[in-house]
Formats: C-alpha cells, structure tokens, sequence
C-alpha cells in the first residue's frame, strides 16, 4: 500500500512536471528522472538521506561533465564569482557565507558591499587570474563559477585541498525560470532548500500570474533586443531565455524563429531591414541615446530608436544580480513596456526608457 | 617603363575604380532593383528604407574604404620614401599605438575625462595626434632617420605595455569592444562625417603633392638631397605631419587597418617600376583606393555566413599578394 501511494505520488509528481514542461518548450526528458527539477537543464539533484549527488550537465549535450556529492553545511564559506550566485546567496540570507567575489564593482546587493567595507569580504579578480594562496587563505570551503573554462584553475590542487568547485551554467539555461532552479542548489548546498524550494514556487506563481494577463491582448508588437559590438548585431537567439521572456510578456520579438539559446549574428543592413515595423528595441547596452550612436550610429534610422528604446544599463548590477532570482519582476517591466494597460500602479523595477 | 604602358596601367585604375565603388554599393543583404537602385540613390525612392541603407549605410561604407585606402597607402610611401626602407608602414611612427593607447583608456578605465565627453572617434583622434605631436618633437631633436624610426617603435611598445596591462584587469565585454575596434570597421562612419574626413585627408595628399621634388631628393639618400639644396630637416618635418594626419584622422574612424600602408606603395612601385613621386602618389592612391574596395566587396559577399574585420581580411589578401609580386620580380 505505502508502495502504491509513493507511485502514484511520483506519478502525480512526474505529471505535473511533464505538465510544467510543455510551458518550458524545450526542458530536457532526462528531467522526469529527476522530479525536482523542473525548468533547469543543465543540472540535476538526487537526495539520500542527509546528501545530495550533483549532476553537472554540459549545456551541449545534456551528458554528465562532473558529479558531486556533498552534505549540506549551513557554516560553509563561499567564494561567489558571479553576480547571479550573488543574487541567490542574497535571497537565501547567506551573505555572511560570502568570504569572496570577483569584484565590488560587479555587486548590487548592499549587505555584500557592507561586508566587502567591513573587510569580511575580499575581491578575488576574474577567475583565470585567481591566486591559489589567497583561496586558501580564505578557508573557503566552495568556489562558485561561471563554467566559461573547462575547468577552474588549480582545480585539482584545491579539490586535494577539500575546496569544492562548482560551475554555474545558469547563463545557458533557456527559460528565466530554468535559471532561477539553480537556486535550489544553493539551497540544498547551506541546509536552506526548504527557503529555496518556496521561494522558486512563489516565484513561478508569480512568473505565471503575469503570464496570464497577457492573454487578453489583442496585437503583440513587434520588438528588436541586442545591440551592435563591432560590426555585428547580436540579438537573444529564438530558444535564450529571455527569448522566453519576450514571448511571455506579450511581445512578437523579430528572431523568436531563430534556433539556440546563444546569440544570433545579423549585419545591419539585415537589422534596418527586419525592423522597420519593430516599436520597441530592449537592451542596447547603453544607458544613453549619446552612447548608444556613439556604438552603432546606424541605430538613428531604427524607427524605434525615436520613442521605444528601454534598458537596465542604469542599474545594470541590479539586472545581473536580482534579474535571476526576480524573474517575475523582469517580465512584469516588459509587460509594463509593451502593455502598460495591463500594469498600471507600478514603476519599472529594471528597466527605464532611454530619453 | 614606357610612357605608353603607364598611361593604359593609369587608365585601367581608373576604370577599375568606379566600376568596383559600384559593385560595392550593389552588394549587401537588402535587394534592390536597378530602378530602385537609382531612385534611392538620389533619395527619390518609394521605399524609405532602401533609401537608408543605400544612402546611410552603404555610400559612407564605401567611400571610406575609398578614402581609407587611399590616405593609408599615402602615408607608407611617405614613411618608406623618408626612411628609404620598403618595410615601413604608416604605423612604425607609433601613431596607430598612441590612438590605441587611449581607446583603451576611455573603454577600459574609469576615468571620467575618456568616459564621459569622449567617444572612440575622438579618443583615437587626439591620441594620435598627440603622438603624431611627440614623434615630430622628436624628429626636431634626433638627427637621422634611424634613430627616429627606433624611438618610434619604442613608442609603440610602450603604449603596447600600458594597453596590455590596461587589458588584463579589464572586464570581458569592455575587452571584446576593445578588440573589436582593433580589428577595424569602415562602418562607423556617418555619412555627416564623410565630408570633414575627406577634407583632412585632401589637404594630406595636396601637401604630398606639393612636396614631390623634396621626396624625389630623400630616395637617393640624406647627402644627396641637401647637395641638390633640400632642406631635409623640414621635409622630414612635413612628411611625418602629413602622416600623422593621414594616419590618425583614418585609424580615428576605421580602427587600425594594417598592411595597406605596407603592400600598397611597394605594389605601386612594382607595377609602375618607378620612384618619381608624381607617378608612386596617384598610383598609391588608387591602387590603395581599390585594394580596400575589393577587400571590402569580398567581406560582403562572405557576410551571410560570417563576418570577417578588415584588418583581418587586408593581412590575408596583402601579404600573400606581395610575396608573390616580389618573387615574380626576383625572376
């Protein structure tokens, strides 16, 4: 009988997964393995008893690249590399775990920079320049890290050294909330996944309350995003997650037919072309109209550029840091954006239009 | 080489010429109709856009990779006629380090004064033309033309320290936008802006022009110009002032485009086989005119599939290009 509930419990559970993913178009099957992952592609968390074993998943081709296993430690100090880690241990109440970061410039959150003042807090660099001495003397215990090398360096030395190492393939997840799901790693990481599995549930509650409103719109507008380095135009890819975003807050982005998560590359020729009838352009990497002519001066003859052009630039920390873990606010802006009917009490969270 | 042959080689440049500003301009990833074609270009079009990408994004990218050639090539004659070394190029002065030096410097640092008033343009303008400044400090002080172009160079890789450095502690995206302007753009340039370039880079070849029987004098070395009564001390100001100019108001708005400055007057003299000036600074402005038209018309014939930087592609079609000439001239 118990065997019977704990089935239909995990079919139940299985069900409303699958039912989860049909909204996430694109989350991976091998996630039905994994019951508590819902949205996250790149990886997986498995409980026994009081541990967990880490799947670390290459964003690729969904194998497995590394596995952890590890018991939750709620006195584990930290070296958060990133801004989003930033952004979860904030969430979660763990700055003071925090006993390292990259740099102060790339911090919003204001108890981080208390304790960065205060000296608790040291600033470690970009990760290919790390000091191997100054991690150690740090005694952290974790290293938190954005995965962009294949692997961390003196990665060997300091696992020897019982310093666990974890890449964050966040930035590679398709769906904002895929993004936010890491948070239950961090989570399950410092014994808080009960405060994390409740405030991703609230979170998507919320992501999908907004969601809903904009089912009663009667026309989408057409929107460009990205911006011109160099000679290149790199637009979110039809499957990146804030791809999703735009869709989710109403909005028919130009490129949401293109494939993958990573940037497309358009000249702009193609840009001035394909948005002529584009009335917004979100993220141009600027927080100025000045700037951005003195980036892409082409960008004038964009007929949004006159009254539609909106960015995080000017608090552009708040974005990377609180964008992940505030999904629901990132969409309610855009929504505000492109249907101000629909929001009407509140001011924009990230975003603000550039005059 | 006779006259005649000369004036059929003048002839087929200057056909060669316009005939390829025009493929450049039908070349791109917006179609026209030849009707539409002409109607945008004299802004008549029914079509608004075509008449923008026509007008304001495909004549501005076309004449200056005219422009950009053409005042490149220039000043590596000039640089290879005033140190009578083929291997000079525009950017041994270290010019092309100065505007590097401080584009760095207002896209990688805080500093308020590069980060605020200044954009890119302006950045590299005033940091080649303050080295431009220095070097012709320089050339007031140092007697002989070696020891001119050894202090150029160490210009350059003084300011190559100090950008490295400025490099290795800066932020990713910071970096790529640096590098990027590295590797040269001829589409940064509006159509407003086309004028006040061409201006600079006029008065640079009048004056070259102007000076045609002094450089005839340097080729045949120091002593023989001042036998022949050349003030060589004041050429060798001009000439290095007109390259500053050259060179900065080019690298200001394209980024540094490496090896026009070096092939072209050597490819000019190769098919010219001469050193009179009056024919070398037409035939260098022309061919370096055409080498970066057709370097750009193949850039955009590959943009559908991946976009190459001019100074990329100009290494790739130039160095190859002038092996081959000078081997076929050792024969």
């Amino acid at each position: 009988m118990v065997k019977c509930i704990l089935y239909l419990t995990v079919f139940f559970v299985f069900s409303s997964c699958l039912q989860n993913n049909k909204n996430c178009d694109s989350c991976k099957l091998e996630h039905q393995e994994h019951p508590d992952i819902v949205f996250a592609q790149n990886f997986s968390l498995d409980k026994t008893n009081e541990s967990y074993t880490l799947r670390i998943l290459h964003p690729d081709n969904g194998k497995i690249i590394e596995t952890i296993k590890f018991q939750p430690d709620s006195s584990l100090k930290v070296i958060s590399l990133i801004s989003t880690t930033n952004g979860m241990l904030s969430v979660l109440h763990l700055q003071n775990n925090i006993v390292g970061i990259s740099g102060i410039d790339y911090v919003y959150n204001h108890q981080i920079k208390k304790l960065f003042e205060e000296k608790k807090i040291t600033s470690f660099g970009d990760e290919s320049s790390i000091l191997l001495e100054k991690i150690i003397a740090s005694k952290a215990g974790l290293i938190l890290y954005s995965g962009f090398g294949d692997h961390f360096p003196h990665q060997e030395k300091l696992e020897k050294l019982g310093i666990t190492i974890i890449p964050i393939y966040d930035w590679r997840e398709n769906h904002p909330l895929g993004k936010l799901e890491w948070i239950k790693l961090i989570g399950a990481i410092f014994g808080k996944e009960k405060e994390a599995v409740q405030y991703f549930n609230q979170t998507v509650d919320s992501y999908y309350g907004l969601k809903e409103k904009t089912k009663t719109i009667s026309g989408k507008p057409q929107t460009i995003a990205g911006s011109m380095i160099g000679d290149t135009w790199y637009a979110p890819g039809g499957d990146s997650y804030f791809a999703t975003l735009l869709k989710d807050a109403g909005t028919d982005y130009v490129y949401k037919n293109t494939k993958g998560t990573a940037s497309i590359t358009k000249t702009i020729e193609e840009i001035l072309n394909e948005n002529s009838k584009s009335e917004y352009w979100i993220n141009p990497g600027k927080p100025t109209k000045k700037e951005i002519l003195t980036f892409v001066p082409q960008a004038k003859h964009l007929p949004c550029f006159e009254n539609g052009v909106y960015c995080y630039s000017k608090n552009g920390q708040k974005f990377w840091e609180e964008g992940i873990v505030k999904p629901h606010l990132l969409l309610k802006d855009l929504i505000e954006i492109f249907h101000p009917s629909l929001i009407t009490e509140e001011k924009l969270y990230f975003y603000s239009k550039i005059e | 080489m006779k006259y005649a042959t000369r004036y059929i080689l003048f002839l087929t440049l200057l056909v060669l010429l316009p005939f390829l500003a025009f493929v450049h301009l039908s070349i791109g990833q917006v179609d026209f109709s030849i009707e539409e074609f002409f109607s945008s270009f004299l802004m008549s079009g029914e079509n608004q856009m075509k008449d923008i990408v026509l007008q304001k994004i495909r004549i501005p990218r076309m004449l200056m990779a005219l422009l950009s050639g053409a005042s490149l090539s220039l000043a590596g004659l000039l640089m290879q006629t005033l140190f009578r070394n083929p291997l000079a190029g525009p950017y041994v002065l270290g010019i092309n380090s100065g505007a590097s030096l401080f584009v760095a410097l207002s896209i990688m640092t805080g500093i308020p004064f590069f980060t605020t008033d200044l954009s890119l343009v302006s950045g590299a303008l005033i940091g080649a033309f303050l080295f431009g400044m220095l070097v012709l400090f320089f050339a007031k002080i140092v007697k002989n033309q070696i020891s001119l172009l050894l202090i150029g160079l160490m210009l350059g890789s003084f300011t190559s320290a100090i950008v490295a450095f400025i490099q290795s502690v800066s932020p990713s995206e910071d970096l790529k936008i640096f590098t990027l302007w590295g590797l040269g753009s001829l589409q940064k340039v509006n159509i407003e802006q086309i004028p006040y370039i061409f201006m600079f880079i006029w008065i640079g070849i009048t004056s070259a022009l102007l000076i045609i029987k002094s450089l005839n004098a340097i080729v045949l070395g120091e002593q023989h110009a001042k036998l022949l009564g050349i003030n060589v001390s004041n050429t060798r100001f001009i000439i290095i002032l007109i390259t500053a100019v050259l060179t900065g108001i080019t690298t200001a708005f394209c980024g540094p485009i490496s090896f026009v400055g070096l092939a072209v007057p050597n490819l000019t003299r190769i098919l010219f086989k001469t050193q009179q000036h009056k024919i070398l600074i037409p035939g260098t402005l022309l061919i370096g005119g055409i080498f970066i038209l057709f370097c750009d018309i193949i850039i955009k014939l590959l943009e559908n599939h991946f976009i190459i930087p001019i100074n990329v592609l100009t290494s790739l079609i130039g160095a190859p290009m002038v092996i081959w000439l000078v081997l076929k001239r050792l024969k």
